[in-house]
């Protein structure tokens, strides 16, 4: 058993620290009165109740024993090349078109399967672009360049 | 009553008018297609289709999304019961007694209980909407704006509490929705708000890449978390007719099911996923030998089986009559909606009742499409089984990536999607579900229009929502008193016998 409820704790302070961030943003929005509220009414309501949530949720957390759950591994080696294909996508599709860019983006979120296959994932992203290019650029007529 | 078959006449020749059947059939397929994929559910299937429907009519595109919806929960139930791993989350119980059943070599058996079951459901709630719908938009349309704001309130509140998990987490994350609502410009001051001056947020953060980002490509880095990406071991159908023993036990079941699927799913924050297990727990109760649930009975699979398409069904109710989704796939389809520029509420019924009836007609037609997809069909899905995931998720991702940038064709679009990915992400291993996050994201702009505007109207005089002639002190009432209820330990006790299991 551990001595409190790690995951508890972890999600209070984060939600505080998101309702702080969020007041910080808005700490220049006015907030006006009940009649005719400013544009800051709602938003210093909810980051009001939003870090009240996180406090409470941050001392129960703090307060009851936590199962000794080993926590799963951060899916680093899975979760780098898919963030970075949408990245990638998205930085590249003008410049490169459509054909490319999803190539490219296909092969790098592939890099991220734990049984990678260098010959397979060259077929897969090469098959993929060709189809992707042939339904959107032609099939459906998305505005997009298709070669660069 | 002559009215309601003259309306559903004009649903069905909308309904089957070639274009709109193929749109049918291909939500159908498609909903098939990733209820039998593990690892992408409706609600990311239907964003990443989003952009696809642009060019399409509006009735056409709802039919086509209406059909995932509903096709998911027949396809869901294919990979609980041959590979014992839920399709989808409203298929979860279905896998303790269906893989039983394929183990002793009935899988034929039990997925036709299970094909039977939603058919029958889906022709019930079907119905039910259409017969609820009219009255209950004719007394929305009285509603004022201190009504539709207590009304949202009520929405909100009940997605927290029947949402399973801890009631405070999901407070604080339809909290976090509302405040991703509130970005953008201010309608009332013109002031902008949690922009960090990006010009591209000036209009608010779009719902395809937060929806997107949280269900699709969170989702796709959770089922990375290490696992083998393999293909899995799939169970032998057999024949495909329940012997009259099965039948005996499952027909009750399936009528079970139904009528609490049906109700489950007219509540904010219900949807087929709570029908499904509450169906379980009322089977499991009823029956006079508990001990077989779990060793293939096959009322465990009618019964949630049933209960999770009606509930699919009938979740519609408040979408087309209130404008209020009740789970987060319904809170895409106001998306939907308003991508096509139709404000959903009790005026669609009037004003579109080619749409209204239309959607309806058309989920007949579905259900009947899908019983046929499904039976004779079956050994043609589970073949998708064996296509590993490593090969599955670059596709969803490409898709994902084109469809978010097909709507506004904008970087920024693509790499918030990566952003809401990570933190949807992020959120699960805090325990954080997102789905409220959603409703509060779409409902919180709505909530803030209406409850502004009441205020104007009663000039500042908060008493408005406590007026006793109006129905909106009632909807705030009950609003505040499951949120009591949700608190106190004795009904959380109730809430959390529902979710066992």
């Amino acid at each position: 058993m551990a001595l409190f409820a790690r995951k508890d704790v972890v999600a209070g302070a984060a939600l505080l620290g998101l309702a702080g961030c969020f007041a910080w943003i808005g700490r220049d929005l006015p907030i006006g009165r009940a009649v005719r509220m400013g544009p800051g009414w709602a938003p210093m309501a909810l980051c009001l109740l939003l870090a009240g949530l996180g406090g409470v949720l941050l001392l129960r957390g703090c307060l009851t024993r936590g199962k000794d759950e080993p926590s799963p591994p951060w899916p680093l080696r899975g979760a780098v090349p898919v963030v970075g294909s949408l990245v990638l996508f998205g930085f590249t599709v003008e410049s490169f078109g459509l054909l490319l860019a999803s190539g490219l983006s296909v092969f790098l979120a592939m890099l991220g399967a734990a049984d990678f296959k260098g010959r397979e994932a060259m077929v897969v992203s090469l098959g993929l672009a060709v189809g992707v290019s042939l339904l959107f650029g032609f099939g459906l007529g998305l505005p997009v360049k298709i070669l660069p | 009553m002559m009215d309601l078959f003259s309306q559903l006449s004009l649903g069905f020749g909308i309904a089957l008018s070639f274009q709109n059947l193929g749109f049918c059939l291909v939500g159908a397929l498609l909903g098939t297609l990733i209820g039998v994929l593990p690892g992408i559910g409706p609600v990311a299937t239907i964003a990443l289709l989003l952009p696809l429907t642009y060019s399409l009519p509006p009735t056409g595109a709802l039919i086509m999304l209406a059909g995932i919806y509903y096709g998911a929960q027949y396809g869901g139930s294919t990979t609980a019961i041959l590979v014992n791993l839920p399709g989808e989350a409203s298929s979860v119980v279905t896998a303790i007694d269906g893989y039983q059943m394929a183990r002793r070599g009935r899988a034929g058996s039990a997925l036709a209980i299970a094909a039977i079951g939603s058919f029958f459901a889906g022709c019930v709630a079907t119905l039910a909407v259409a017969a609820i719908g009219p009255p209950l938009g004719l007394l929305a349309q009285k509603f004022g704006p201190s009504d539709y704001a207590s009304l949202m309130a009520l929405g909100l509140v009940a997605a927290v509490v029947l949402a399973g998990g801890s009631v405070l987490k999901a407070i604080a994350m339809v909290v976090i929705g509302l405040l991703l609502g509130l970005v953008g410009t201010d309608v009332n001051s013109g002031a902008t708000r949690f922009t960090l001056g990006l010009p591209e947020l000036a209009d608010g953060i779009g719902f395809v890449p937060i929806a997107m980002g949280l269900f699709g490509v969170a989702e796709i880095l959770k089922n990375l978390e290490g696992k083998s990406t393999g293909a899995p071991t799939i169970a032998r159908i057999g024949t495909l007719w329940p012997n009259r023993e099965e039948w005996h036990r499952a027909w009750p079941a399936m009528l079970r099911g139904t009528g609490l699927g049906a109700i489950l799913g007219v509540l904010p924050g219900g949807g087929p996923v709570l029908g499904s297990f509450a169906a379980y727990t009322l089977e499991k109760r009823l029956s006079k030998d508990p001990s077989r649930f779990g060793n293939g009975a096959p009322e465990g699979v009618a019964g949630p089986e049933s209960a999770n398409n009606a509930g699919a069904q009938t979740s519609f109710i408040p979408l087309l009559t209130l404008g209020l989704p009740p789970n987060p796939t319904m809170a895409l389809m106001v998306g939907a909606m308003t991508i096509h520029g139709i404000v959903p509420g009790p005026q669609v019924m009037t004003s579109q009742p080619t749409l209204f009836w239309g959607l309806i007609a058309s989920m007949w037609i579905g259900n009947l499409m899908l019983l046929v997809i499904n039976l004779p069909m079956v050994g043609l899905w589970v073949q998708l089984l064996r296509i590993p995931y490593r090969l599955l998720y670059p596709a969803i991702l490409l898709f994902a990536a084109i469809g978010v940038y097909g709507l506004n064709y904008s970087t920024t679009e693509v790499v918030m999607t990566a952003f809401f990915g990570v933190a949807g992400y992020l959120l699960m291993r805090l325990g954080l579900e997102p789905a409220p996050l959603l409703l509060g994201f779409v409902l919180g702009p709505l909530l803030e229009e209406h409850f502004r505007r009441a205020l104007l109207l009663s000039r500042g005089d908060a008493t408005v929502f406590a007026d006793p002639s109006r129905i909106g002190f009632y909807l705030l009432a009950l609003a505040l008193f499951l949120l009591v209820g949700a608190i106190f330990p004795r009904v959380k006790q109730l809430r959390d016998v529902a979710f066992k299991e």
